[in-house]
Formats: C-alpha cells, structure tokens, sequence
C-alpha cells in the first residue's frame, strides 16, 4: 500500500501541497483529476522525490518510498537527439535484460528503427511508456498518458493497464474525468492543494455532480456575463 | 497595436535584466567607453566619414535583413495583426537609430536615405530561415568542433554500446567533420606524427558529444549513486574510444614503431580530455538541455591541457566541475 500522510509542499513559498492524506491500495489504479495548477503534477513528482516535502512522509510497504520503486511517465517526455526508437529501448533493457522489445512493440506498432525526431506526439508518448515497461518496477506513475494519443493508443493503453494492475500498483491523472473512469478503481479529485474527495468505483457518478457543485453556479454566471459583453 | 507590441518588447527586456546580464552590459560599456576614449571615438569617426557611408550601410542591411529572415515571432505577429508591416518597420527603424542621429548630425543623406530604403524595405522580404541553421552554418565556419549541421542522416552504428548514447548522437550529428578526418587519419597514419597530433584533435572533437544534458530516465538507469556515475561515464567513454582509435594506433605502430612513446603521450592527453569533458558536462548539467552555450569556455580550457604550462587550469576546473557534478547528479540518487 502507498501511504500519504499530512504531505506538505511549497514552491516559492506557496503552498501547492496542504496537508495531503491518502491510501493507495496494491494492484489497483487510483486517479487524481483537478484543474489546471491543482497540485496533481507536483505531488506526482514529491511521490517520485523530484520535489522536496515540506511536511510529512509517503510510504510504501510501510517503508518511505523510493525512486527505484517508481517508473514515472512525465506529461512532456524528452529524448536525446539523433537516436533511434530502438536505441532508446536498448539504455531501458540494459536495466532489464530479458524484456522483448520486438515482442512489446507488436503492441506498440513503433518504427524504432527511425530517428524519435521523426516520431509524432503519440508515439513519442507510446516509446516513453514502453521504456518504463521495460524498467519493471512495481509503482507506475503516469501524468497526463492520454494527452496527444489517437483514440486506437488510448484504448490500447486502457487495456494493457487493467491487465498490468495485476502485478502492479498504477497512479494516473488526467485533466478529463471521462477517460480515468473506465479503468480506475478509486479517483481522487484535488483543487488547491487539497484532496477535497476521494470515490471508490461505485461512488463514480457522483465525481461528476460534485465537482460541477463547486463550480457550476460561477461557470454559468460568468460565462453569461462574457457572452453579454460580446454581444454589446 | 504599435504601443502593445513595445510594451511586451520592454516586459522582455525587463525580464531579461538578471544581475549577469547587467554585469555583462556593464562590462562591454565600459570596454566601448575605454575604447573610445583611447582610440578616439571609433565608431562616430568611422561613421562620420562618408566614404564609408555604403560600406556601413551593407553591414546595417545584413544586420536587420539576418534578424528579419530569423526572427521566430512572425508567425505570431501575422495571426495577432493584420499587417505587422508597421511593427517591422517602426523596430528597424529603432534599431538603426544610433546610425540615423550619427548620419543626422553630419548631414549625410545618402546614408540617411539608404537606412530609410533598408527600414522600408526589408519588411516586405518574406523568406523564414531558421535560426538554428544558420546558426550552425557560421559556427560550422567559426568552430567546427561546435557544429550541429546535419542532415537527417540516420547511420547504424553498430559497433557502439546503446548506454553510450552521447556517441551515437554525437557521431550522427557530426557526421560531415568526424567522416574525412578520421579517414584522413587512417590513410596517413603511415606518416610520422599524423597519428600523434590526430588523436589529440579526434578527442577534442568526440568530447564535443558531451554537450547535451540526457533525460532523467538516462541518468537514473545508468548507476546507483553519482560518484558510480561519473566512473562508469569516463570508463565506457574510454572504450568507445580505444575502439575508435585502435585501427589508428595500430597503422601509426606498424609504420612508425619508433613514435610509440608519442603515441601514448598522444592517448593520455586525449584520454584526460574525455575525463574532462564528462566532468565538465555534469559540472553544469541541466535535463533535456543542450550545453552548447558552454562550448566555447569548454574548448579553450581544453586545448590547455595540450599547452605546456597550462594543465594546472583543466585540473582546477575539472576538480571544481567533479565537485558541482556530484552535487547535480545527487538528486537522481537520493535513496
């Protein structure tokens, strides 16, 4: 299990993090959806230790979580210039001999032997979350895995995470609630810092009435003033 | 529109205005002003005198023309504005202002009618450049070591470990300096000191490989605590290299087996200039960034390892590299 307690961050002396607390259950997916600047990429980069914590501590097995625990799929993924798909793969195998690259990429369907210049956004994304595969650890972040995927990659990285939940533990956000709710089995909702719900899959429909609860009413107003001001 | 534009423009500039920068500016100023008042006031003399008036007014024209041809917010302004015409023109106009009060005081219409014409004119030129290339094109003529000119030659590279990626990346996008010079270098090892001083030049060109700081993922998987990094970094460097060099070695042993103590010499100092190299990368290493602004500096503290007298500065910057490399690799092995 992954234990958040009462995790603190700041960033230029402002809190984005305020005093989270959350369990993640083994082999299970849990999502975090907020607005742009919740806080979901930073605590995604505290639980992977590229952030500092000002308050509290993140365990897992009860001991303080590790980076060799982690794979972490960022939302902008760079790679190094002038080498191919295959290249790449080879850096990740040299950490796990036994992965098949030629086996996962019938999956992937990449063309590594071509320069990653040359790739598009999604298979950029596809080549960066094969690599991670390729590293075998046992918690799997991935921020924004679905931004810039065609719909065919987007259905196949949805089935190949409900079938890796077996083996692993998955953390996953996204800025669009509808695609978390297919394959997690709890989803976090953050604004400002703070978890302000956690739901269970059974609890799903209510994410929705929820959040819109929140902002619905000043959406609607505020949009109405706009709208008035065009038309003037 | 004009007003919005030069509003953004000066919020850049504010932004741009860190203590460095100034501390730079300060310092050209007080070069210019030192200049000009030892030798003489330079440029106003030059400008002043009007049989330079054509040759000044080329060297403006290809100072606005190269900007014009580079400037990457085009695209940008054309979507704002509907003619972004008077934004180009109301800038040139700006930037050849010193030209134009100079040329006003002296009473120089030719020169003033020519800035006019270049101000007017070359906002209607609409050819993009980019800024990249022709930045490799004259680095490429200032510095070859420093070239990123390259096609999109994707050559297989069989003979090269994948953890060596620096090598891969760097041989593909030297490919046009690192081709004739190391077949230069095998067709006249036979000769005696070829091999020698070609070993010293190969290695400063390999060591330019270092210049690009690799993605968190690379630097993770590669050891487990940063002083294990920066070891396994210089061995696997130093065999890519004595992969490289050996047929090299070997032709110059067979034909001038007198050098060989030269030649060893020849393999020290370039082994030490990949040890520096590496150490002076991560000494200022940044994820995901290209390095190639520190090239230059790089360069000139390398070639001291080849003067005689000079080595005590690569060792003072290596050993103070080392230090800040340790303590930028220490984040990715916090565990």
């Amino acid at each position: 299990m992954i234990k958040i307690i009462n995790l603190k961050v700041n960033y230029d002396e402002q809190n984005v993090l305020d005093g989270l607390c959350l369990d993640i259950s083994d082999n299970t997916i849990h999502g975090f959806v907020g607005l742009n600047g919740s806080g979901k990429t930073t605590l995604l980069n505290t639980i992977h230790g590229q952030m500092k914590k000002l308050q509290g501590s993140i365990k897992y097995k009860d001991e303080d979580i590790k980076r060799n625990d982690i794979a972490y799929l960022e939302t902008i993924n760079y790679f190094y210039p002038r080498i191919t798909g295959k290249e790449y793969l080879d850096i990740f195998k040299t950490q796990n001999p036994n992965f098949d690259i030629n086996k996962w990429n019938t999956l992937f369907e990449l063309p590594l032997n071509k320069l990653i210049e040359d790739y598009s956004t999604g298979m950029k994304k596809k080549l960066a979350l094969m690599g991670l595969i390729c590293l075998n650890r046992e918690v799997l972040i991935l921020d924004e895995p679905f931004n810039g995927v065609d719909l065919e990659t987007v259905q196949k990285i949805k089935t190949l995470l409900l079938k890796l939940k077996s083996i692993k533990t998955i953390i996953i956000t996204s800025h669009i609630l509808e695609s978390l709710l297919p394959i997690c089995d709890s989803i976090s909702y953050l604004n400002n810092g703070k978890i302000q719900f956690t739901k269970n899959r059974n609890n799903f429909d209510e994410i929705e009435n929820e959040i819109f609860a929140m902002h619905q009413d000043n959406l609607n107003k505020t949009i109405q003033d706009l709208i008035g001001v065009i038309g003037q | 529109m004009i007003l919005t534009i030069y509003k953004i423009r000066l919020l850049q500039l504010f932004r741009l205005l860190t203590p460095r920068v100034l501390i730079g500016i300060l310092i050209v100023l007080i070069l210019f002003l030192y200049a000009e008042l030892m030798v003489g006031s330079i440029v106003h003399t030059f400008l002043a005198q009007s049989q330079n008036t054509y040759i000044s007014l080329i060297f403006i024209g290809l100072l606005i023309l190269s900007t014009h041809v580079s400037r990457t917010d085009k695209h940008f302004l054309e979507k704002i504005f509907k003619n972004p015409y008077s934004i180009y023109l109301s800038e040139y106009l700006l930037l050849s202002l010193p030209f134009f009060i100079i040329w006003l005081i002296n009473y120089n219409l030719i020169g003033l009618g020519g800035l006019m014409l270049i101000a007017f004119l070359i906002p209607l030129i609409r050819l993009n450049l980019n800024i990249r290339k022709i930045g490799s094109i004259s680095m490429l003529l200032l510095n070859p070591f420093t070239t990123n000119l390259n096609s999109k030659l994707k050559v297989s590279l069989p003979f090269i470990s994948p953890i060596s990626f620096e090598w891969i990346s760097g041989i593909r996008r030297n490919l046009l300096i690192l081709t004739p010079t190391y077949l230069f270098l095998l067709a006249f090892s036979f000769k005696p000191y070829v091999a020698v001083l070609g070993l010293i030049f190969l290695s400063i060109l390999i060591s330019g490989f270092y210049f690009y700081g690799e993605s968190r993922e690379f630097v993770e998987s590669f050891a487990n605590s940063p002083k294990e990094f920066i070891l396994k970094k210089i061995l696997t460097n130093f065999r890519q290299l004595l992969i490289v060099f050996t047929p090299i070695l070997l032709i110059s042993l067979i034909f001038q087996p007198s050098t060989w103590y030269y030649l060893i010499g020849s393999l020290l100092v370039s082994l030490l200039i990949q040890v520096y190299a590496v150490l002076y990368k991560y000494g200022l290493f940044e994820e995901n960034t290209n390095l190639n602004r520190n090239k230059i500096i790089y360069l000139l503290f390398a070639l001291s390892i080849v003067i005689p007298g000079f080595i005590f500065i690569p060792i003072i910057i290596g050993i103070r590299s080392y230090k800040k490399a340790l303590k930028n690799l220490n984040q990715y092995f916090y565990d």
